[in-house]
């Protein structure tokens, strides 16, 4: 039976690794280098993920390319959630990953997609290089092939959304109790208001 | 030293009315001249009650034509709100820069939307972030921030205490 199990995994996973149809999501300029992949010059297709798909319902990997304001926090959602299973998502960009040069002050940006949706494949840089997107897409198909059928309860609870649904027409999302929000960097640790203050005069460091 | 006096004095000569606020003066508007800019955009102070009929006037005109309003900018002061409207001739190749202050606590003036139909997005923004309220305008909303946004974030006064900021908690 598990040898049985085994080769129907290899020619799923083969077959769904390398036919990776992304969604056309673009929220900054991380878009552009998303764009630029998919062109002549960088070409997407040699991976099999030429087909940007402009419905959630024929598309397999989300790349959230750029900035994710509270304004935009719910339709990210709701089209992540309208993405038929399985699904990826790939955070490009440092915007994307922790909120990038908007983490400390910002008013209006969500830091970091995680805190949204559960993300398969950081992608830092800002933007990254049409390259490091070509890699974080191969990265996510080493992370598929070894994926197995028999796992798919447990695929299923890992990629449940991090935010609590509004019951009412509202727009506010807020995190979910259960499910743990990381925090990392300057959010984890904190800053010292003095040495900050130091620094932006020029005394400091 | 030279140099800044030598600015200094240029700009004081700019003081004298321009064509465009003689035109406005002319018309019976109060209309008082401000330094040009350093490119030597004239800039006009306007009264707010004034606004939409100097506005019409200016894109109307034979002389002036200012047929493109392309930008509308909100600063708070500490006593007062200023809105400032850049307007721009294609048939002359002239900017013209209206300014006006309105009161603090009650910031309210007549939209621009009828008169220019960009005026329209770029007042929900002035809206959305200093919450300065447009009369007349067809719908004032947020364009920027969710629709249930609590408060102006760029008042200088202003709290971050929305329920959504609970995802910048360290």
């Amino acid at each position: 039976m598990k040898i049985i199990i085994t080769a129907i995994d290899f020619v799923y996973n083969w077959g769904r690794s390398n036919s990776i149809w992304p969604l056309t999501f673009a929220t900054s300029c991380c878009g552009i280098e998303m764009i630029s992949t998919s062109a002549a010059k960088f070409d997407i297709a040699r991976f099999g993920s030429e087909v940007f798909r402009a419905t959630p319902r024929q598309a397999d990997l989300m790349i959230t390319a750029g900035t994710v304001t509270h304004r935009m926090a719910p339709a990210l959602v709701k089209l992540y959630e309208q993405m038929p299973e399985p699904k990826y998502v790939l955070a490009m960009g440092a915007c994307a990953v922790t909120g990038g040069m908007y983490e400390n002050d910002s008013y209006s940006v969500v830091r970091g997609v995680d805190r949204l949706v559960p993300v398969d494949v950081y992608l830092p840089g800002c933007p990254p290089r049409p390259e490091a997107l070509l890699d974080a897409i191969i990265q996510l198909q080493k992370k598929m092939r070894i994926e197995t059928i028999l796992e798919r309860k447990k695929y299923i609870e890992s990629h449940k959304i991090r935010v609590k649904l509004p019951e009412d027409d509202s727009e506010i999302l807020l995190p979910h109790d259960e499910l743990e929000v990381y925090h990392w960097g300057v959010q984890a640790d904190g800053y010292n208001l003095n040495e900050l203050e130091l620094t932006r005069s020029g005394i400091g460091r | 030293m030279s140099e800044l006096e030598q600015n200094k004095t240029t700009n004081d000569a700019g003081t004298t009315p321009g064509i465009f606020c003689s035109l406005l003066i002319d018309k019976g508007y109060k209309a008082s001249p401000l330094k040009n800019s350093k490119d030597g955009t004239e800039i006009i102070q306007v009264q707010p009650e004034n606004l939409v009929d100097v506005a019409t006037l200016l894109k109307m005109h034979k002389e002036a034509q200012f047929i493109l309003l392309y930008s509308i900018t909100g600063v708070d002061y500490p006593d007062k709100f200023e809105l400032i409207y850049h307007l721009q001739s294609v048939k002359l190749n002239k900017k013209l820069i209206l300014k006006s202050h309105i009161d603090k606590n009650n910031p309210e003036i007549d939209s621009l939307a009828q008169v220019f139909a960009t005026a329209n997005w770029h007042e929900r923004e002035t809206y959305d972030l200093l919450g300065i309220k447009f009369n007349n305008h067809p719908d004032l909303s947020r364009i920027l921030l969710p629709n249930d946004w609590k408060g102006h974030p760029l008042r200088k006064d202003y709290v971050m205490d929305d329920e959504r900021l609970v995802w910048n908690e360290r």
